[in-house]
């Protein structure tokens, strides 16, 4: 009647975006940049935000040119080329989510619960990440919307109190570094920020699609600032070399902050609750295009990612029926397979190891050139047409 | 499953000029009914016209025949000779403003079921409904719940009729419109659905008929039974309807394009559609100076959610993460703890259960001495409890500052939820301590997402505003003053969403 329509504002795309970058990002970049390129790691995430504007500027012209929609676009390749595109986005959703797991079972195992099982915490995370998606893309941004501002409110008050203890010493020198470090580190903040790729996916969700690259841009700024207050604030309060030895700085240095009254002792348990949140939408996140592009690829029908019209008209409740439980196998695949992939990273440091290496040289460049090839392939057609 | 009366060949019984097989009909129908009353009498100048009044013994008054309205009418027909009488009978010529003909007998006795009193007349070929004392109910009196301190504290009634009447009372619009609906197979209880014509959104007043119409069900005695049977979400402890016992808070529903269904025989009124935000609302928000108003909405929304979470969260920083308290409070608490056999999650659970057996047993008690179970329960067996060391006072005042919580939130209904979702709370957080929490958390999060009510997302407006422009986000955790709130909230019809504009 008034929603339900499988629609999201730019509002709730933007916050979105938001919370899938900022969770992944402030915890592992300080720690990754402090080794990398020190005091010069602020540049490195200055300098990332000009190829991710690049990336949105393409994402802005392909939505106004003739890609609307994924699923469309899809369908137009040969089935050769179809199916290992559809099988690597597949793929990837699986991989981050099962990595974003491991990542968060981690945290709540060094933070919340020492004495638990790795093994019951993965477990309840991918059943919250299955019922967080079964519902659809509406669901999960209404959760993120009403999220936002009660979880950025006490990062950001968190970091004002953390920058009275900031020794501006640690900040310098500057351009201490050379220019191939420079550009690792910017490659590898890039890659968080690619995570605004997502949008590509998220298009035939929007209530205006001509907002994308309005929304995209204000989430890079805004998880680029973040990253940047928190960066400057870790580096500020332990410099260098122990920001480089500290896997979640962070959250360590909301152990530290005192709060004026002095009621709580240490707050790190509660501002666990932010990385909570954070990485859950990341993994949500994850786990919904992984879902909803097996699914595609099951029916290689639909008319997209999501935009389903069987239930349109009535007399279709078998084919509404269907749908449901081609959702319900698609999802607890990914949930099985996010499942073995968080597994295999716990298990394995060397997995861990190789999956950092494919994601920076096969991952992320081949998520860009696929997508650039599918512009390329649609401009070509639309031509053609 | 159900008998229906109406297609059988008995309901098909049309009504007779003879009054003797219209008698019989109707003692064949209520055969064994010792309260149905058939008195007959004679009317017409000579006596000479014989008739019949069926009525249920308490609905019609001792004295009827002298005063009431079917007096009247038999009174002036006694004056009247035998053709004169069908005349005014069939002209309604003696200008009875609410009489009824039937032609159906079966008609002629559901009619009389509602209370009213029947007329067979002999010669005369349509028996008439004329209303008379009706049933017994309670008249209008202060509502026992959602209590204001500036405002009308009138409550609903029993009676449907006077329930709309109060409605009607408050908002003397002819564009105030009110469809009744006969539900309950057997009880055949009336159902009223109030709107303001030019305000609601015509979809969901499709969508409520349509939800009334999918079920059948022998008796609704209740509005309750309405609300259960067409809501949308059943598995969720959150009330997809909103309830209310006052006329002013269901006429500024109205006002605000929304719907308000009205059972017979319930003083519960169902507004629909509805979001969290309008549960923690009283009607008392708009009459007082909107500072106070968004303070108190604070409270309120705080309330809820110490109401769930509490006594999880007292588990989480007593078992789990010590640390986060100051030494100092962490040693009063162990202090207090000393001797307690139980562990934490135990000695809560005791205590919740507990106040839940004093609430209910409160509720059931007899007049005062529900109160006095209050007294009873809160303070002698609390003390009690705490001097024999089964409970710590930390736990106490936790129980008690949670029960405060849960019951500043306006509506029972609504706070009902958070009751149950304290439990869930509490073992969440006694398993998992702060990852329980969060987990809770978000579920609940996810789940209350997903929740609409007539397709209006629970969380309005703190997600989804921009469906309205983000207007409704002006009356919600703060109140904004009346002058800023030009616009209904967005339950109203596109283009009749403005509710005030200053005079030129």
């Amino acid at each position: 009647m008034f929603s339900e329509n499988q629609k999201i504002s730019v509002r709730q795309m933007t916050r979105l975006l938001v919370y899938d970058m900022i969770g992944i990002s402030t915890l592992m970049l300080p720690a990754f940049l402090a080794k990398l390129l020190g005091q010069d790691g602020i540049f490195a995430l200055l300098l990332a935000l000009l190829p991710a504007f690049l990336v949105v500027w393409f994402l802005e012209r392909s939505v106004a040119g003739s890609w609307k929609d994924f699923g469309a676009h899809m369908r137009r390749m040969p089935l050769w080329l179809r199916i290992p595109v559809l099988v690597f986005y597949i793929c990837e959703g699986v991989l981050t989510a099962g990595y974003g797991v491991y990542l968060l079972g981690d945290l709540v195992l060094q933070h919340l619960l020492p004495d638990e099982t790795y093994w019951l915490v993965v477990f309840i995370l991918i059943l919250l990440g299955g019922y967080g998606i079964w519902r659809g893309i509406e669901g999960r941004a209404r959760v993120y919307e009403i999220l936002f501002w009660i979880l950025m409110a006490p990062l950001l008050l968190m970091l004002l109190l953390a920058a009275k203890d900031v020794d501006t010493w640690y900040w310098t020198p500057v351009f201490s570094h050379d220019l191939w470090s420079l550009l690792r580190g910017t490659g590898i903040v890039f890659l968080f920020y690619l995570i605004v790729i997502f949008a590509f996916f998220l298009t035939p969700y929007l209530q205006d699609s001509r907002q994308v690259g309005n929304g995209c841009r204000k989430s890079l700024l805004i998880a680029a600032g973040v990253n940047g207050a928190v960066y400057l604030v870790l580096l500020g309060n332990f410099g260098t070399g122990a920001l480089a030895e500290m896997p979640y700085a962070v959250i360590d240095l909301m152990s530290m902050v005192k709060l004026p009254g002095g009621f709580f002792e240490r707050q790190d348990a509660f501002m666990v609750a932010i990385w909570f949140f954070t990485l859950y939408a990341f993994i949500n996140t994850d786990m919904f295009y992984a879902s909803d592009i097996l699914r595609f690829l099951a029916k290689g029908r639909a008319a997209g990612t999501g935009q389903d019209k069987t239930d349109e008209k009535e007399g279709q409740q078998e084919a509404v029926q269907s749908e449901k439980i081609l959702q319900f196998w698609t999802v607890a695949a990914v949930m099985a397979l996010t499942f073995g992939v968080a597994a295999v990273l716990y298990l394995s440091m060397q997995w861990r190891e190789y999956f950092y290496y494919f994601q920076m040289w096969a991952g992320a460049p081949l998520f860009i050139l696929i997508l650039l090839g599918l512009q390329w392939g649609g401009r070509r057609t639309d031509h053609e047409a | 499953m159900f008998q229906k009366n109406k297609g059988s060949g008995k309901s098909e019984q049309q009504v007779s000029s003879s009054l003797a097989e219209n008698k019989a009909a109707f003692q064949q129908i209520f055969s064994d009914c010792a309260d149905i009353k058939m008195r007959d009498m004679f009317v017409g100048d000579q006596q000479q016209i014989a008739c019949m009044a069926a009525y249920i013994e308490v609905t019609g008054g001792s004295a009827m025949f002298e005063k009431s309205l079917v007096g009247r009418l038999l009174n002036d027909l006694c004056r009247c000779g035998r053709q004169e009488v069908y005349r005014r009978l069939e002209q309604n010529a003696l200008g009875l403003s609410d009489v009824t003909p039937y032609t159906s007998i079966m008609d002629a006795a559901i009619g009389m079921l509602t209370g009213d009193i029947i007329l067979f007349v002999d010669g005369y070929d349509k028996a008439l409904k004329i209303p008379d004392k009706g049933y017994p109910g309670t008249g209008v009196k202060d509502t026992s719940s959602e209590k204001v301190i500036r405002g009308s504290n009138e409550g609903f009634t029993e009676s449907i009729k006077a329930n709309t009447a109060l409605i009607r009372k408050r908002i003397r619009s002819p564009k105030v419109k009110i469809r009744e609906k006969i539900l309950g197979v057997r009880s055949r209880t009336n159902v009223d659905l109030i709107y303001m014509e030019d305000l609601i959104c015509p979809q969901v007043l499709e969508e409520i008929e349509r939800r009334l119409e999918q079920f059948e069900i022998d008796g609704i005695l209740d509005s309750g039974i309405v609300e259960q049977l067409s809501e949308e979400n059943w598995y969720s402890p959150f009330p997809q309807f909103q309830t209310t016992l006052r006329p002013d808070r269901a006429a500024m529903a109205v006002l605000e394009g929304r719907i308000v269904l009205l059972s017979d025989n319930s003083p519960v009124a169902l507004i629909l559609p509805t979001d969290y935000n309008s549960f923690l609302k009283t009607s008392d928000d708009y009459y007082n100076r909107w500072e106070i108003a968004s303070l108190e909405r604070w409270l309120r929304y705080i309330a809820s959610f110490f109401a769930m979470t509490l006594p999880g969260m007292y588990l989480v920083v007593s078992n789990f993460h010590t640390q986060i308290l100051p030494t100092t409070l962490l040693l009063s608490f162990a202090a207090a703890r000393e001797g307690v056999p139980f562990p934490g999650v135990v000695e809560i659970l005791l205590m919740e259960v507990s106040f839940e057996l004093l609430r209910e047993a409160g509720i059931r008690m007899p007049g005062n001495l529900g109160s006095t179970i209050g007294i009873v329960g809160g303070l002698i067996i609390g003390q009690a409890a705490v001097e024999a060391n089964l409970v710590s006072p930390i736990v106490v005042i936790v129980v008690a500052f949670t029960a405060l919580c849960s019951f500043a939130i306006p509506n029972e209904e609504f706070a009902t939820a958070f009751r149950l979702l304290k439990f869930f709370f509490i073992a969440m957080c006694a398993w998992l301590g702060f990852f329980g929490f969060l987990v809770g958390m978000l579920t609940v999060l996810i789940h209350l997402s997903h929740l609409t009510s007539f397709g209006i997302p629970y969380l309005m407006p703190f997600v989804a505003a921009d469906l309205h422009e983000y207007q409704d986000e002006r009356d919600s955790m703060v109140r904004l003053p009346l002058f800023a709130l030009k616009r209904r909230p967005i339950y109203t019809r596109r283009g009749a969403r403005i509710r005030y504009r200053r005079k030129k």
